[in-house]
């Protein structure tokens, strides 16, 4: 009789411990609301969409989705019209969810081309030719590159409109100043990069100053690694031009292609020098990639550049990271392309579930420059739309990054381990991974043929 | 007399069946299904076991260490099981001879009241690599030590019986698995030790007297009363463990993404379905996992029917 009341009583509690286990998972699951999306007769005022609601999946969240809200307040003035916005960093998942169940939004913003690919050669977007006017706008709006990027199989299915730009390496101009450092230029080449980053070194040893020619960090979750890669695709992009790049990411030449391998070599020569990278790799590999700037900031700095897209410098100003208040761009960081003359990048792209009138209005306010100017102007969009005005951007810098970016002389790529298939590029991919094993103590050999092998059979060059 | 008819049991085992026979077997099946699908097939059925060649094979490393993956698996479950059923019942032991036992129960087990993804989160900045924000790396520098990085470092442990530095092979003997290892036993101790507490509890303590007035010190009190007499509860506790053990997740994925080969076969599952468009493989890997815990559900289910039946 003495077993019976505690057995009985575990049962009881692991059954309570299980189900609370069971909701907690539980809270972590999102609702998906389904629109109303009824058609009806297109109209030219913009007036008559009242009641319509246009379901949109985007990444943004917190303060990117205040400033997404404020960019279509005006559009829901004008239109009467609802929109559902679901922001969410884990989007290609919940996209290819929603999809194959059925049930996708009207407009997705991922910041993915391989999903756009995917989608798009599966039949599953509709052309932006179904809405009226809204392709010819975006050819006119839009730069040649940027509407081949959104092309699939002849036709236009997608506006990248909000890029990153990765072509950029910041530094402490204070510190160039003070011991006579030039910084690079659009026409300076990766061996230029060398000499500088060795004459640091050189100097720092020479007891000159006390100042590491690099910091970087790589650690980013599941996209550790990412800032190693995207050096890697600037390198060759830089040094084996547009052609290469291209079919390097298409799989058309081997991962292990010698012209790859130098690329991760280069790349190598850099952070796997311990005289070069503060802490050697042994810190870049545990260090937030958010972080990396503050010893290139900090009073006196540690180190004298780091790379990383121009993202970084919303890391620099933001004070909750530990970054010192009241830095200036230009005077306490700033940056210089990355040589080579090209620049790869991330960017948004707007892609369509249907053509009504409801979502093809508010695709085309999204692609055109008046409601990404309201984005522009509160900071931290980079505009690849032509008709967009450069005097927007609220400061120099963001103006200097959008103009190296829309120049019609600057090669603009999307982000190679992007635009590779998934598993290969992309987060937790194997091009991120290898860059952490490269780092770590890797073959390079084995690790890019091993990248190799991770492309999807059939694709093979 | 409604409880002569045959149905009437059927009626009431309804509901649950037929939860369980929508959220539990035809999944199962489903995923089976799927496990000898080709990859990327339409087809409804298929056979192939090029899945499971790929889990033994392990042909793409810096993807899918399928190998690594099975092998932490393996650490997890014998190692987190037997540190936390064993802290558990220390705990729970110690803690029935001291005064404040509510206050020292209720401190071990608030772990276990916080969702793990929060908890995971707050262990992710105690092991930061920058002092300034990671608490176990400042107390390390405060003592004189060096910054470990506690979830990238692949290196062994320095103990007399391994070597230091990464090795080529995959083994999970590796500083940041240890890591992952010690949050979850941070997690599940409490559980471990209100169980346990509660099977002492059940103890009778006549037992125990008859015992002391035969001369037996604690120890031998312990070893030939209390661990004989709780068995069956550490049964059900190590059960539960190694469940939790095999289908970890949460705690690896947010802590390190199965990043610098922490990979667990519940992770490499989810990236190979839901991530890597490859639903057919990440099914071949839940079916490992399903064959996994099968046999230790049919155990535990034996074990309960046993004891059921000799009461």
């Amino acid at each position: 009789m003495s077993a019976r009341v505690p057995a009985r009583f575990v049962f009881l509690l692991i059954g309570v411990l299980l189900s609370l286990v069971l909701f907690v998972a539980a809270g972590c699951g999102g609702d998906d609301e389904k629109t109303g999306g009824a058609t009806s007769t297109a109209g030219g005022s913009p007036a008559n969409l009242s009641g319509k609601t246009v379901d949109v999946l985007g990444i943004w969240g917190s303060e990117e989705q205040a400033d997404f809200e404020a960019m279509i307040q005006q559009w829901k003035t004008d239109t009467s019209a609802q929109v559902n916005f679901t922001g969410s960093r884990d989007i290609n998942s919940l996209l290819t969810t929603r999809v194959a169940g059925g049930d996708p939004p009207d407009v997705a913003l991922p910041a993915s081309l391989g999903i756009f690919k995917d989608l798009a050669s599966q039949g599953k977007l509709t052309p932006l030719s179904s809405c009226p006017g809204l392709e010819d706008k975006v050819k006119a709006e839009y730069a040649n590159q940027i509407v081949d990027l959104g092309t699939v199989d002849g036709k236009l299915y997608g506006v990248f409109m909000k890029a990153g730009n990765k072509g950029t390496i910041w530094y402490n101009p204070k510190f160039f100043q003070e011991n006579g450092y030039k910084p690079l230029t659009a026409d300076s080449s990766f061996q230029d990069l060398l000499d500088l980053t060795k004459q640091i070194a050189d100097d720092k040893d020479a007891g000159k100053h006390d100042v590491f020619p690099w910091s970087d960090a790589e650690e980013a979750g599941g996209g550790s690694g990412f800032p190693g890669s995207d050096w890697i695709q600037q390198i060759v992009l830089g040094e084996s031009g547009a052609d290469v790049y291209d079919d390097w990411v298409a799989h058309k030449i081997p991962y292990n292609d010698p012209k790859i391998k130098q690329a991760w070599e280069d790349f190598g020569k850099i952070l796997l020098e311990p005289r070069y990278v503060l802490g050697g790799v042994q810190r870049a590999l545990a260090t937030k990639f958010s972080e990396g700037a503050l010893p290139m900031v900090s009073q006196p700095p540690q180190a004298a550049m780091q790379y990383l897209g121009s993202f970084n410098s919303g890391f620099i100003t933001d004070t909750t990271l530990g970054f010192p208040a009241g830095l200036k761009p230009g005077t306490d960081f700033d940056f210089f392309p990355f040589p080579g003359g090209g620049a790869t990048g991330d960017a948004n792209v707007m892609m369509l579930f249907n053509s009504d009138p409801a979502t093809c209005s508010f695709a085309e306010w999204m692609a055109g420059p008046q409601s990404q100017e309201v984005w522009v102007k509160r900071g931290g969009f980079t505009s690849l739309n032509k008709k967009l005005d450069f005097a927007a951007y609220p400061s120099d810098l963001d103006r200097r990054i959008a103009q190296q970016l829309n120049d019609p002389g600057t090669t603009f790529r999307f982000d190679a381990d992007d635009a590779m298939p998934t598993g290969v590029g992309g987060d937790n991919g194997a091009v991120f991974t290898g860059v952490l094993a490269y780092l770590n103590v890797g073959d390079l050999d084995e690790i890019l043929q091993n990248i190799d092998a991770a492309f999807p059979a059939g694709a093979s060059p | 007399m409604i409880g002569r008819k045959w149905w009437v049991p059927w009626l009431w085992l309804s509901p649950a069946l037929l939860l369980s026979g929508i959220f539990l077997l035809y999944p199962a099946i489903d995923t089976i299904r799927r496990s000898f699908l080709p990859k990327g097939s339409d087809a409804f059925f298929g056979f192939t076991l090029d899945n499971y060649r790929f889990i033994i094979d392990n042909p793409q490393p810096l993807v899918a260490d399928t190998h690594s993956a099975l092998l932490n698996n393996l650490m997890w479950l014998t190692i987190f099981t037997v540190i936390t059923v064993a802290l558990g019942l220390v705990i729970a032991v110690l803690a029935a001879r001291v005064r404040y036992e509510a206050v020292v129960k209720s401190a071990i087990f608030i772990p276990m009241a916080i969702s793990f993804v929060a908890a995971s989160v707050i262990w992710r900045f105690m092991y930061e690599f920058n002092p300034g924000i990671g608490t176990v790396n400042a107390v390390l520098k405060e003592v004189g030590g060096e910054p470990t990085r506690w979830l990238q470092d692949t290196g062994a442990p320095q103990t007399p019986f391994t070597h230091a530095g990464p090795d080529s092979l995959p083994h999970p003997i590796q500083i940041n698995n240890f890591a992952l290892v010690f949050v979850g036993v941070w997690m599940w101790t409490g559980f471990a030790m209100v169980v346990l507490s509660a099977g002492l509890k059940g103890i009778s303590t006549e037992i125990l007297e008859a015992a002391r007035v035969d001369g037996a010190n604690e120890w031998q009190i312990f070893r030939r009363i209390i661990i004989p007499n709780l068995s069956p509860t550490i049964v059900v506790v190590a059960t539960t463990l190694v469940i939790q053990a095999l289908k970890k997740f949460d705690l690896v994925w947010v802590m390190t993404a199965g990043k610098f080969k922490t990979d667990v076969v519940a992770t490499l599952f989810y990236k190979e379905a839901f991530l890597f468009n490859n639903p057919e493989l990440g099914a071949a890997l839940a079916v490992v996992l399903l064959l996994w815990v099968v046999p230790i559900m049919v155990i535990s289910i034996r074990r309960f029917q046993f004891q059921e039946e000799t009461r």
